[in-house]
């Protein structure tokens, strides 16, 4: 799967390197001084990503949490991103780290204990009655990579003691397997990203297919752990009514509507520079053929009435499969949208 | 036409004695006319060969459709094997000891043997340069992120093969030297290199040039949104002939109304078939605004409907004009139009 595997010098006997190393026996290793001598350090092209990968393992410098942007996830405490890693083996066209970071390389940060403590500031900080999520899967899939299952372990571990956080595990992957040898935490959500087949063939390229995703979220909640689903980003195509009527089906004779913590909604939506990139890598995609526009928020994507029409036809949908009203969420959608422009290709 | 890029005279011998080549009269040495295009001698290094490229491509101008460099590399990575010629996949650089940021793909991108190449303004030799440019990429050379950066400037699609004249860091000669003493049997198997490989197809035009003839006239912004329109139905129906198929342009051609109000309407047909809801939202707020425009009164709403603002635009003469005004404002149904723009479109 990968090229070359990078590792940081001050952690290269580490035995989080070492589980990864035996992971991927065989992949020639460089120990380099930092991350950033290798990672960004180029501009690297993204569709490098399918022949020659590389791995880097270090510890996160700075930050290692950031707030999220407005009208991100559920309920009304603080929502946080996990920078624990960056990029992801899948290959969305619509990806938008394909314009966020000068490379497709894989990071991995082991410094977990750094982590923790980011985690534990940000939720003391929390004023009375509020509670905070924090999401690890913005700037990767977060079951993707099999690589580090002591990470999860840390994770559920962290967060088995934190009453007042939660934590989202964001994927596309059916990669379960360590997640289901952990004990259940009713404060660790596992979500699933969900588009009808015929999209996720078009769009969503070396990911597992819809079935096996519902299959995979259907296994984790059995096994007690909650689960939840994101429909996001819903793509325009004339046949959108009828294929999520059947991807709601197909998700609900697996599992129960009370089951599903939350869902969530949203419409693609690109940065001005995630949509060059998308136009440089992808040019024949159908997710291009539409007519887009720049909104209020700087954001690219269709224009105000096919939005709100897109979201109000799929919760309806929702609604109409037994999903209660208040489990559905917006994701990055305002009501106040205002002045656009047309976008130039 | 192609131009053909040596650092040195003795890798491009062959490729001149077999190409015909014949000295061009031009401020700079080096350059032939051969049978399919140019050759260009760039001397060693980045910046002669930035140089010399660039004053080639800026002086023969369109004449040139795409660049091809010849020459040799050093291995960094094992896996390559000597005597071998690769596609270059990405051009890398270091200069002054560190790595610039630019980079850039080449036409054999998608080549599943290329491999990437890092260009040095010295002649790597030691171990630890190949330790340090192994992180970037698998071989090294002295000229073509330079002739790269160049085509990039020029948009001229840029390819270049390499061929693996030593590894680097295994104390082997150095392989500078070795294309001097070398030349002639590195340019023989260049030469049959190239004659084996499929000639690059011919250079693209601009999908859609805007000729639609004098009875439209484009501002900037509606050709902005004339060109976004076409490429995405371009990549819908697969043919700029298969849109052309679906709009009556003779009919948009001959309204009687201005050549700027003829492209809306041009632009409008396109949005509609882009985006069939575009069609609906439409035809809804023509139908909701129709009083008004009957009463002379012209609706706008906001690019995009981004908001729920409308503007409106009449002329008022007389008492019976301004009548006439509002009542037709008292039979819009803002509600209507409002419930519209926030999507419900009832379709
Ligand atoms: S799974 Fe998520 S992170 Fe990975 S490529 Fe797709 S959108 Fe990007």
């Amino acid at each position: 799967m990968f090229s070359r595997i990078f590792v940081e010098q001050e952690i290269r006997d580490s035995a989080r390197v070492q589980e990864i190393l035996d992971r991927y026996q065989g992949v020639p290793v460089s120990t380099i001084e930092r991350i950033s001598d290798v990672f960004e350090r180029v501009r690297k092209p993204y569709l490098l990503k399918r022949r020659d990968l590389a791995l880097l393992l270090g510890s996160k410098k700075g930050k290692k949490i950031r707030e999220s942007p407005a009208f991100y996830g559920l309920g009304e405490g603080p929502h946080y991103l996990l920078m624990h890693a960056y990029n992801c083996i899948h290959e969305c066209a619509y990806c938008y780290l394909q314009g966020y970071f000068n490379s497709p390389d894989i990071v991995l940060f082991l410094n977990f204990e750094d982590f923790s403590s980011e985690i534990e500031t940000a939720t003391r900080a929390l004023s009375n009655g509020e509670r905070a999520w924090f999401h690890a899967g913005e700037y990767s899939d977060s079951l993707a990579l099999p690589a580090v299952s002591s990470g999860l372990e840390f994770l559920f571990e962290l967060f088995g003691n934190l009453s007042r956080a939660s934590l989202e595990l964001r994927t596309k992957s059916t990669n379960i397997k360590t997640l289901l040898g952990l004990e259940p935490r009713p404060n660790i959500v596992a979500s699933f990203t969900l588009s009808p087949q015929k999209w996720i063939e078009q769009y969503e390229l070396n990911t597992p297919p819809l079935a096996s995703r519902i299959r995979a979220l259907g296994t984790l909640a059995r096994g007690g752990h909650p689960v939840a689903v994101h429909f996001d980003p819903i793509i325009y195509q004339r046949d959108i009514e009828h294929a999520y009527r059947a991807l709601l089906k197909e998700l609900l004779e697996s599992i129960s509507p009370s089951k599903l913590e939350y869902l969530s909604l949203g419409v693609v939506r690109f940065s001005r520079q995630v949509f060059q990139q998308i136009k440089a890598n992808y040019p024949d995609s159908k997710l291009l053929a539409a007519e887009f526009v720049k909104g209020f928020d700087n954001k690219i994507s269709y224009n105000r009435p096919t939005r709100l029409w897109l979201l109000n036809k799929i919760k309806t949908l929702c609604l109409e499969a037994g999903i209660d009203e208040r489990r559905i969420y917006l994701c990055m959608e305002s009501a106040q949208d205002a002045g656009v422009e047309f976008v130039d290709r | 036409m192609i131009l053909l890029t040596f650092a040195h005279r003795g890798e491009a011998s062959r490729f001149l004695k077999k190409k015909h080549a014949r000295t061009v009269d031009f401020p700079l040495s080096g350059l032939y006319q051969i049978d399919d295009g140019f050759l260009l001698v760039t001397g060693e290094g980045l910046q002669n060969a930035t140089e010399r490229v660039a004053a080639v491509c800026g002086g023969l101008g369109e004449e040139i459709e795409s660049v091809i460099n010849l020459g040799i590399a050093g291995a960094l990575d094992d896996s390559l094997s000597l005597g071998e010629i690769y596609p270059v996949r990405v051009c890398y650089a270091e200069q002054n000891g560190s790595m610039q940021f630019r980079s850039f793909p080449t036409a054999s991108f998608e080549d599943a043997r290329a491999r990437d190449c890092v260009s040095v303004n010295y002649r790597a030799v030691e171990p630890d340069e190949a330790n340090r440019l192994i992180n970037f990429a698998s071989c090294v050379d002295r000229e073509a992120w330079a002739i790269a950066s160049v085509c990039a400037l020029f948009n001229l699609p840029f390819f270049s093969y390499k061929l693996i004249s030593d590894r680097v860091g295994k104390g082997q000669a150095d392989l500078f030297e070795a294309a001097k003493e070398q030349g002639q049997y590195y340019s023989d198997r260049l030469f049959e290199f190239f004659g084996l490989r499929q000639a690059a197809p011919p250079r693209q035009k601009e999908a859609h040039a805007i000729a639609l003839g004098e009875r439209f006239y484009f501002t900037t912004s509606q050709k902005r949104r004339y060109r976004a329109l076409m490429e995405g139905l371009r990549i819908k129906l697969g043919s700029e002939q298969e849109i052309w198929k679906r709009i009556d342009l003779e009919e948009i051609a001959s309204a009687k109304c201005s050549a700027k109000a003829r492209t809306g309407e041009l632009l409008n047909r396109l949005g509609d078939l882009l985006n069939p809801l575009n069609a609906v939202i439409r035809k809804r707020l023509a139908d909701l605004t129709k009083p008004l425009t009957d009463a002379g009164c012209s609706a706008h709403f906001a690019e995009g409907f981004q908001d729920d603002s409308i503007t409106l635009s009449a002329r008022v003469d007389n008492a019976e004009s301004l009548r006439r005004l509002v009542e037709a404002l008292n039979a819009v149904s803002l509600n209507e139009i409002h419930a519209l723009l926030n999507g419900k479109l009832d379709v």
